[in-house]
């Protein structure tokens, strides 16, 4: 047996008893990255707030994932790691990292999705922390990033922040229509108790927005200016490589229904049907927060300038003479403005 | 009769106002001119006493450095070609007079490159690069990291409201705003914790005085050649002259720590880095001196640095960014640290996320914060 293996907690095995829980527990959800991972465990590991502990669940185990988990968990007993027997997809494999993180430390006050191939500033905890320790109303910290493109970094100035917004219909207006960028959000550090609240991950597409959305509905998010989490970019946005990423075997029809339809559908369920947010957000509220979810991401997809609709649109003769160019129009445009001002 | 009488009158008093109007501007110009007189007398005395402050600081900075250089503590290892024509291009200041002391700064050319003459008259493109690049800058960082170039001892530059800045001060500038937004800036900034930062060579004083003035809560540690101590020290303790400032001895190495939390800067000769025995020290810094130094003389000092618990590596290189190699001195530090390139502050317009793949072309500085490596 490996080194980590023999420190694998038995499947539905908890802290023993007696054993203090530490305050934050990451939990990586892996999918073969031997590349980085020694450089992750590493960036996690060196935190200056120390009082954490990591969650390794791993989607597609192979020898050299477990060589590079073996040698940092016989140094740092903070490390577990568990191999899913079968494929989980993304999804399963990210409620698995938050359930068996829980399962683990169930003491855990606040909870992080780690991946295995970015990068977290040694101060990312500590501010974060900080953060969430000030003000118990927020439920999610995150800070600004540095984007690592394969040849090249920039750091992302945009702001999303809804600390200073008391209602919670506002703060879904906001976060739905606002310049959130889920995916990077979604990296944050959570009050574990909010996660557990509104149910944790859900199966549907752009899964990490609905996930915000419902956390803004019990609490705030706050937004530190500091540049403390580096992610890599491996490909563009689409719709169909969520699929195949998110779901490991067979494809949920509903996911071909406009995602801003499954949202809403998953939050009348969620907070009108089961009542998943009370008492902060009673049934019906729950409904009136997905009306204002639907609402405003229905005014968003038709102004939309990437909107699939007007991409779709675009594809035809009618479409490339009524609407101006999206995404990429945009693009070949700026460089032809480049290269004029350069050839200037 | 009488109104010829009258009108003669009128006018004597007429041409009496006249004559006290202009007496009393006469006093008022006069009046003026003596205070300016005054105040340049002041200025002028303020001068010969900063210029005699500076000398006497020199004085003493030169007995410390005769005195190391001649206990063998001067360099660590045999000098890069770089280092070595730096350091013979300093050595007239080994027996400066008063009036080369008094224009210390325009000494500094063979430190940075930065030339003196090129500000007495400066090009216009020149003022507008400086400007445009200062511009950029604080628009994304803010205006409270941006120290101007003080009229010390011949300080220079171009003017632009009211601010005086030169190619050192913009590159400096450059630097603390990467360590900032490299997320080290931060830890230096708070004022719970006294932080001991290092230095690698110094330079003439510049970078340290830009870093203390935005982080005075920092222990600065200078470690250099002679003749780099030589000038930064002077510069440093003359720019502020209530600094608590302490220097290597050999005879009574172990004392030099003694109540580190209560001074301002440490200056340590190069010599003496091989078994310096510091504190635990948060950042090492490397503004453009590691690229001078021969290969081993980097990874002694990155060693060194490693070894006394640094927790961050920052380094700023010349252009471009983006290299597809990682420039020399960086190669030395990924064998401690985890190199992650700082990067520049951008235009918006340059990020288009279709190309993701291209590099944006940067001929300017490039810059890295190196975290920790646990396992190495």
């Amino acid at each position: 047996m490996t080194a980590a293996g023999s420190r694998v907690p038995a499947a539905g095995a908890s802290a023993p008893p007696g054993a203090r829980s530490p305050r934050v527990v990451f939990g990586m959800a892996a999918y073969h990255r031997p590349d980085t991972l020694a450089q992750v465990l590493e960036s996690l590991l060196g935190q200056t707030y120390q009082d954490f502990a990591v969650v390794i669940v791993d989607d597609h185990p192979q020898p050299d994932v477990t060589a590079i988990v073996d040698r940092y968990a016989a140094a740092d007993p903070r490390i577990s790691y568990e191999p899913n027997p079968v494929r989980l997809g993304m999804i399963r494999n990210w409620r698995h990292a938050f359930e068996r993180s829980l399962a683990i430390h169930p003491g855990a006050t606040y909870f992080a999705w780690a991946s295995d191939h970015d990068f977290w500033h040694p101060r990312w905890l500590e501010v974060l922390v900080g953060e969430l320790d000030r003000d118990p109303l927020v439920v999610l910290a995150y800070p600004q990033i540095v984007r690592i493109f394969p040849r090249y970094r920039k750091l992302i100035t945009r702001v999303f922040d809804t600390a200073d917004i008391p209602h919670p219909f506002a703060r879904v207006r906001a976060t739905t229509s606002g310049l959130i960028t889920a995916g990077n959000c979604v990296y944050g550090l959570f009050r574990a108790a909010a996660i557990a609240r509104v149910g944790g991950f859900p199966h549907v597409l752009m899964p990490d927005r609905l996930l915000l959305l419902q956390l803004a509905l019990v609490g705030r998010f706050k937004q530190v200016p500091d540049y403390l989490w580096y992610r890599e970019v491996s490909g563009s946005f689409s719709y169909s490589r969520q699929r195949q990423m998110l779901f490991a075997r067979q494809v949920p029809l509903y996911t071909y229904l406009p995602a801003h339809l499954q949202h809403f559908g998953v939050l009348v369920w969620r907070f009108g049907v089961l009542g998943r947010g009370r008492p902060v957000v009673g049934r019906l509220r729950g409904v009136a927060g997905a009306v204002v979810q639907l609402w405003s991401s229905t005014a968003r997809e038709i102004v939309r300038d990437d909107s699939r609709w007007r991409e779709a649109l675009r594809r035809t003769a009618l479409g490339r003479r009524l609407l101006p160019g999206g995404r990429v129009a945009r693009a070949q445009r700026h460089r032809s403005r480049v290269a004029a001002a350069g050839s200037r | 009769m009488t109104g010829t009488v009258d009108a003669t009158t009128e006018a004597a008093r007429k041409a009496e106002r006249k004559a006290a109007k202009q007496r009393l501007t006469e006093e008022r110009r006069l009046r003026r001119a003596q205070e300016a007189e005054g105040r340049e007398a002041a200025r002028q005395r303020e001068r010969e006493a900063v210029v005699a402050r500076a000398y006497a600081h020199y004085l003493h900075v030169r007995d410390w450095a005769r005195r190391v250089s001649a206990a063998g503590r001067g360099v660590a290892a045999p000098l890069a070609s770089a280092e070595a024509q730096m350091a013979a291009a300093l050595a007239p200041l080994w027996n400066a007079a008063p009036e080369a002391v008094a224009t210390l700064r325009r000494w500094t050319e063979p430190i940075t490159g930065v030339r003196p003459s090129d500000y007495d008259n400066p090009p216009r493109d020149l003022a507008l690069r400086l400007k445009y690049a200062v511009g950029t800058v604080r628009r994304h960082a803010g205006e409270d990291l941006f120290v101007e170039e003080l009229p010390l001892l011949g300080g220079f530059g171009v003017e632009w409201h009211r601010r005086r800045y030169n190619e050192d001060t913009v590159r400096f500038f450059k630097a603390l705003v990467a360590l900032q937004d490299g997320g080290v800036l931060a830890e230096c900034r708070g004022n719970v914790q006294r932080r001991l930062v290092w230095e690698i060579g110094g330079g003439w004083g510049g970078f340290a005085l830009q870093f203390k003035t935005v982080c005075p809560n920092v222990t600065y540690l200078i470690t250099g050649l002679p003749e780099l101590l030589l000038v930064s020290a002077v510069y440093l303790m003359t720019a502020w002259p209530a600094a608590r400032c302490r220097f290597y001895e050999p005879a009574s190495a172990a004392e030099l720590w003694t109540g580190w939390e209560e001074l301002d800067f440490v200056f340590v000769p190069d010599g003496a880095v091989v078994d310096l025995d510091a504190p635990p020290i948060d950042v090492t810094l490397d503004v453009m001196t590691l690229q001078r130094m021969s290969a081993p003389r980097v990874a002694l000092h990155v060693e060194r640095a490693f070894d006394l618990g640094s927790r961050y590596c920052f380094s700023q290189v010349p252009g471009p960014c983006f290299r597809d190699e990682l420039p020399a001195p960086w190669q030395a530090i990924a064998r401690r640290y985890w190199v992650h390139q700082v990067p520049p502050p951008l235009d918006a317009a340059f990020f288009v996320v279709d190309r993701f793949h291209d590099a944006p072309a940067i001929d300017d500085y490039a810059q890295a914060v190196g975290w920790r490596r646990l396992r190495v």
